[in-house]
Formats: C-alpha cells, sequence, structure tokens
C-alpha cells in the first residue's frame, strides 16, 4: 500500500462554519474538523451539527478529513462524525487502552448502522456492501499529550489496527512544556524523538513538525512553521497539525522534497546503479561514496516526492471540479 | 492535599563542619541539607552521624526546610541517626534500584514511629546519578508515597559514571534528564525543571550566572534550586519568585479568561497574546506559586527574627546549662 501523503493536517473548530466553508481553498493534505479543545462547552451542540456538511465541503478541496473528538464524550461526537466521506478520527490526550477500545465500538456501531467506510480520496468509490476490512474501517490518529499516554505509547499504538499515525497534539499545552533559552521547547525533543522511534516500532505514521519555543500549541507564523516542517521531516515525522491556514502552504512544502533535493537524489540513484552495471559493490559521487542503503534512502525520497506530487494533482484536480 | 512546598534555593554542607553548620540558618536559603555522603571524609562519617539530631533544629532557627544527605551503602546507621524531629527529607543518592528505596521507607516508618514523627512526615528523595537509574528511573520513581518530587540523570555524579567532562557547552544529559522527567510526570510526581544554558565555567558561585539561570527556570515552570555556596542563595530566591508585574499580568489575564468563558469563547487574544484554557492554568498557578514564595518569605523572617530576639534575651540573661 502506497504511503499515505497527509503532510498538513488543519484543525478547524466545528463551529468556524466561515473557515469550513472556505477549507477547499486552503490546499491541505488533511482538514482535522474539531469537536474538542477549540470548541466551547455551550457550543458543542451546535458544532456536532455542522459536521455532516462539513465533511463534504472540506472534501471539494481533495482533503481527507478526520474528526477530532473529545474522550469523554466520545459517542456523542462519533454520532455525530461518522458518515460517508470521513477518513478517520483524531483521539486527543489519550492514555488508556480502554479508551482506544471504546472508540473502536462506537465507530464499528456506525460504521454498521449507516453503512460508511473509509472515503479514500476524492473520485475513490467505496462499495456499502464492500466487506469492512482493516483497510477499509475508518482510521484511529492517537494525540498523545499526556505524560502517561506517551509513557505507554508502544502499548496504546498496539491496540488496534485501526490507528496508523500518532503525534504529539498539543502536549506542549497539556503538559505544560515552555520555551529554554536555547530555543526549544522543554522536554519536547526527548519526547518527539521518543516518539519517532516508538511509531516506527509500531509501524505507525508519526505526525508532526519539530516546533521550536516560538511556537505555541500548534500556532507558529508561517516562517516558523517552515522551519519546523523541515526539521520535523529530518527527524522523521511525515507531516504536521497546524492551526491557522496560513500554515498549510508552508507545512506542505517543508514536508515535501525540494526540486534540488530530488536532483540529487536522482543523481545518487543513478550512480549506484551505474556502478553496479559495471560489476562494482559501491558507487561514487562528489567523492563521497554511494552504497545500497544511501541508493535505497534516495529511491524512497524519489517515491515520496512522486507520491506528493500526485497528491498535489489529485487536490488541484478536485478543486477544479468543485 | 498539602501546602505547596517552596524550595527555591537550598544550601548543602558537610554536617561535620561546625563553622557552615553554625552559621547555616542565617543565609536566607529556602532549604537546609545536612550531608553525610560525598562532604565528609570516610574517617568522620561516625562522629557525622553523633551529631545530626541535634543539627537538625538549627536550619528551623531561620525558618528552612530541613534534610539529610545519606549514604546509599550505608541507609541503616544513617537513618538511625537522623530520622529525628524535625527531619523534612531524605535524600538517598545513587539510587539504581526501587528495592533500595522500599527499605529505607520500611526503616524511616519505623524510626518515624519510635521517634515520634509524624507518620508520613519524611519525604525521600530519590537521587538519579548513574545510568542504571536511568534504565530503572521508572520503577524508582513508583516505589514509594514518600516520593513526591522525582527528576535526575544530570549533574557532577552523572558526569562520573558516564566518564565525561562536565561544562562542555551542548546539553550531554538530555535523554537521561528526559526519561526521568517523563517518569515523574506518568506517575502524577513533581519534576524538577532545570533548562539547559550553555555553562562552560563550571563555577558554583557566579551570582550573576545562577540569577540569570533561575529565571530561565522559572519562564520555563521550573519551581525550585539548591547549591553548595551562600553566593547563589539570593540569586535563586529572586530568580524563582514571580515579579510583581508578572502577578499582575496573571490576574489580568485570568479576569480575561473568565469573561471569555462566560461569553462562550474558547479562545481569545489578549495584548497580542493568545489566552485560552491552557494560558488560564498557567495564570492560576503563577499567582499561587507566588502567594506560597511570599508566605515562605515571611515565615523565614519572622523565625529568623524570633531567633534572634531569643538570642538576645539569651545573651542578657543567660540559661542556667
Amino acid at each position: 500500500m502506497t504511503q499515505a501523503v497527509r503532510r498538513s493536517w488543519l484543525l478547524i473548530p466545528a463551529t468556524r462554519a466561515d473557515l469550513i466553508e472556505r477549507s477547499s481553498s486552503f490546499g491541505a493534505d488533511v482538514v482535522v474538523l474539531d469537536l474538542e479543545d477549540m470548541v466551547h462547552d455551550s457550543k458543542k451542540l451546535e458544532a456536532r451539527t455542522r459536521i455532516k456538511d462539513g465533511i463534504e465541503q472540506a472534501r471539494r478541496g481533495g482533503a481527507e478529513v478526520f474528526v477530532r473528538c473529545d474522550l469523554e464524550l466520545l459517542y456523542a461526537d462519533l454520532e455525530a462524525s461518522v458518515w460517508r466521506g470521513l477518513e478517520g478520527v483524531v483521539l486527543p490526550k489519550v492514555t488508556s487502552i480502554a479508551q482506544i477500545q471504546d472508540a473502536e465500538e462506537t465507530l464499528a456501531h456506525f460504521e454498521t448502522q449507516r453503512g460508511v467506510l473509509k472515503a479514500g480520496l476524492v473520485g475513490e468509490v467505496n462499495e456499502a456492501d464492500d466487506p469492512r476490512t482493516a483497510e477499509s474501517a475508518l482510521e484511529l490518529h492517537l494525540s498523545l499529550e499526556r505524560a502517561e499516554g506517551n509513557y505507554d505509547a508502544l502499548e496504546l499504538l498496539a491496540a488496534s489496527p485501526r490507528v496508523r499515525s500518532v503525534s504529539l497534539g498539543r502536549a506542549d499545552l497539556v503538559m505544560d512544556l515552555r520555551p529554554e533559552p536555547g530555543g526549544e521547547l522543554h522536554l519536547m525533543p526527548y519526547l518527539m524523538q521518543r516518539l519517532v522511534i516508538l511509531a516506527n516500532t509500531a509501524g505507525v505514521t508519526p505526525i508532526g513538525a519539530w516546533w521550536q519555543g516560538n511556537s505555541r500549541g500548534l500556532a507558529a507564523s508561517p516562517e516558523d512553521t517552515l522551519v519546523s516542517a523541515r526539521l520535523g521531516r529530518a527527524a522523521g515525522f511525515k507531516g504536521a497539525l497546524c492551526v491557522e491556514p496560513a500554515q498549510v502552504t508552508p507545512l506542505n512544502q517543508g514536508f515535501t522534497p525540494s526540486p534540488e533535493e530530488c536532483r540529487h537524489a536522482q543523481a545518487l540513484a543513478g550512480a549506484f546503479a551505474a556502478a553496479r552495471a559495471a560489476g562494482h559493490p559501491y558507487g561514487q559521487l562528489d567523492g563521497a561514496l554511494v552504497d545500497w542503503a544511501t541508493a535505497q534512502a534516495a529511491q524512497g525520497l524519489l517515491d515520496w516526492a512522486e507520491a506528493c506530487a500526485a497528491r498535489d494533482r489529485s487536490k488541484a484536480e478536485a478543486v477544479q471540479r468543485a | 492535599m498539602g501546602k505547596r512546598r517552596v524550595v527555591r534555593s537550598g544550601l548543602m554542607m558537610p554536617i561535620n563542619s561546625k563553622r557552615f553548620v553554625a552559621a547555616s540558618w542565617t543565609r536566607n536559603a529556602d532549604s537546609l541539607d545536612y550531608d553525610l555522603e560525598d562532604s565528609v571524609p570516610q574517617a568522620q562519617k561516625a562522629y557525622a552521624r553523633s551529631i545530626v539530631r541535634e543539627t537538625l533544629p538549627i536550619a528551623k532557627l531561620g525558618g528552612a526546610r530541613v534534610s539529610v544527605r545519606i549514604n546509599c551503602a550505608t541507609p541503616e546507621p544513617d537513618l538511625e541517626a537522623s530520622v529525628w524531629p524535625p527531619l523534612e527529607m531524605i535524600s538517598h543518592t545513587k539510587t539504581e534500584s526501587p528495592d533500595q528505596i522500599r527499605h529505607i521507607d520500611a526503616l524511616i516508618t519505623r524510626l518515624e514511629r519510635q521517634r515520634g514523627v509524624r507518620p508520613g512526615a519524611v519525604e525521600i528523595n530519590a537521587m538519579i546519578e548513574t545510568a542504571q537509574g536511568i534504565a530503572h528511573c521508572y520503577e524508582i520513581a513508583a516505589s514509594s508515597p514518600r516520593i513526591r518530587h522525582f527528576s535526575g540523570g544530570g549533574g557532577y555524579d552523572m558526569s562520573l559514571d558516564l566518564g565525561v567532562e562536565m561544562f562542555v557547552g551542548f546539553d550531554q544529559f538530555f535523554y537521561g534528564k528526559g526519561e526521568c522527567e517523563l517518569a515523574a510526570r506518568a506517575l502524577g510526581l513533581e519534576p524538577g525543571i532545570s533548562v539547559f544554558m550553555p555553562d562552560v565555567s563550571g563555577s558554583v558561585m557566579d551570582s550573576e550566572a545562577t540569577y540569570a539561570r533561575a529565571v530561565a527556570n522559572r519562564k520555563a515552570g521550573g519551581r525550585s534550586g539548591g547549591g553548595l555556596h551562600p553566593n547563589v542563595v539570593e540569586p535563586q530566591n529572586r530568580g524563582l519568585t514571580p515579579p510583581p508585574e508578572e502577578v499582575e499580568e496573571a490576574r489580568q489575564v485570568l479576569a480575561f479568561f473568565r469573561e471569555l468563558d462566560a461569553t462562550g469563547g474558547a479562545q481569545g487574544a489578549l495584548d497580542g497574546k493568545t489566552v485560552d484554557r491552557y494560558e488560564a492554568a498557567r495564570a492560576e498557578e503563577l499567582l499561587e506559586w507566588a502567594a506560597a514564595c511570599a508566605e515562605k518569605d515571611s515565615y523565614k523572617a519572622r523565625m529568623r527574627e524570633q531567633t534572634l530576639a531569643h538570642q538576645k534575651s539569651e545573651q542578657s540573661n543567660p540559661q542556667a546549662p
């Protein structure tokens, strides 16, 4: 299965009808309609009523759509969210397997009741009577924003086959992690590196940017977002959550290989192929050794760049059709 | 839930140094840590144990929290010597297994009972100073309810254990410190937040640098400090106490958030800065911390006054021995 290209995950409070309406113009790979932290308790009822249409509107730009649910209000939030067009659910502040199992069971309940399968990209069609497989069931994204959730990460990531990606969410706010003089957020470098290792161990995609002290709760200027995205990609993350539309383009950019990177990767792959064709074990490029691992990595980068380009094309087509 | 602990500054000294100990209560430190471990030569350890009981009350003359640092190799005689009123904490060095803590917890429990110290009053500071300690930090932190604060993974003994130089200008210990902090937070214990600041001097008595570090720690959420030299006491007291401007700012943030919340808003902006429930929580904590600091300062001042008055009256009317 090709890796999903989800470089930008834009959180939009479900009460922001104006933003949802314009969401197809932001260029996000993923739109996350929020029913949790960014929606006041007194507005939750109203927020839930906006989800069904919101899913459709957000998909017009070619985005995949997730909903972020409140763990304490899971049943009601999922009841409002499990509709055709939904890709998955973001679970914030996860700390226990029981919470994930609750989500699984409740999702299965509404999927069955409503004949809902994962949407896939715009243009793909899942038939309601296709057998539901792990591939077609709605996904779970775990946001590990508490210390307990991070500590037990490996266990949590293995708790359900629906879990395909993981992030630290807004751990800097939930765990109260503040900027240090060196420019980093306290404890975050440790948590980020640890998460990348555990996500890879569990076979789950790590999502996140290397947010610096100049960010707060996933918010940062476009320039700082680009820096954090590049650092995040270098650290092994594949995309990141954000809270402002202006952050979407820098995230897409930061998580996509640049043309120069692609040229260099092409050259590396070529050097190795040529060496092997001539019967040598290693290639050479500008005085540097090009071995099998280097060539594999270069090819991986090229594959990723191609996947990004395909995603951008499909989003552009969706916008044109809309 | 007890009163909030205030340990912005601490002074550790060998307990057998008469001069240091006699003056210790005058330094305005929030905590006085009398040492039986590395600063006491082996030949003096027996003597050091014999004077703990009479030394502990000296800390209270200035209103400090009083603790004793024991040897991990000889916990039994060290604790026998130390668990007397008004002891508040035992620091167990080079902790490497939860069994060490369980063992001293049981000893302390017996001694509290025998010596009339309130059950549970003696906190355990389980120090993580070796690679082994880091490897077992979660189990260690979870091993006793006497552990209420937990941090470690850096410092002199750590660098000794790893065979590295300290003060090299980059954060050599961030992984071990991260392991210990994650364990603390996952167990609901107070983490000890200290930021990384490049320091190539290794000075233990630089007031300016200490103040700057204390301020940086405070801003990052750190609330405690300590040290070996009187020069670092005041800079930490000042640096870790919120200044009036910040207290006022916190009040405004809270008032703003309450208004926002009452009108159904989850997020707003005050003076260009985001205000949400998390910012409100930070403001609340700051106000609580500022109040706790003020209370500690006034308590220390009262105790010092009381001690000086008592000493004066002793001089004019010497009591029969």
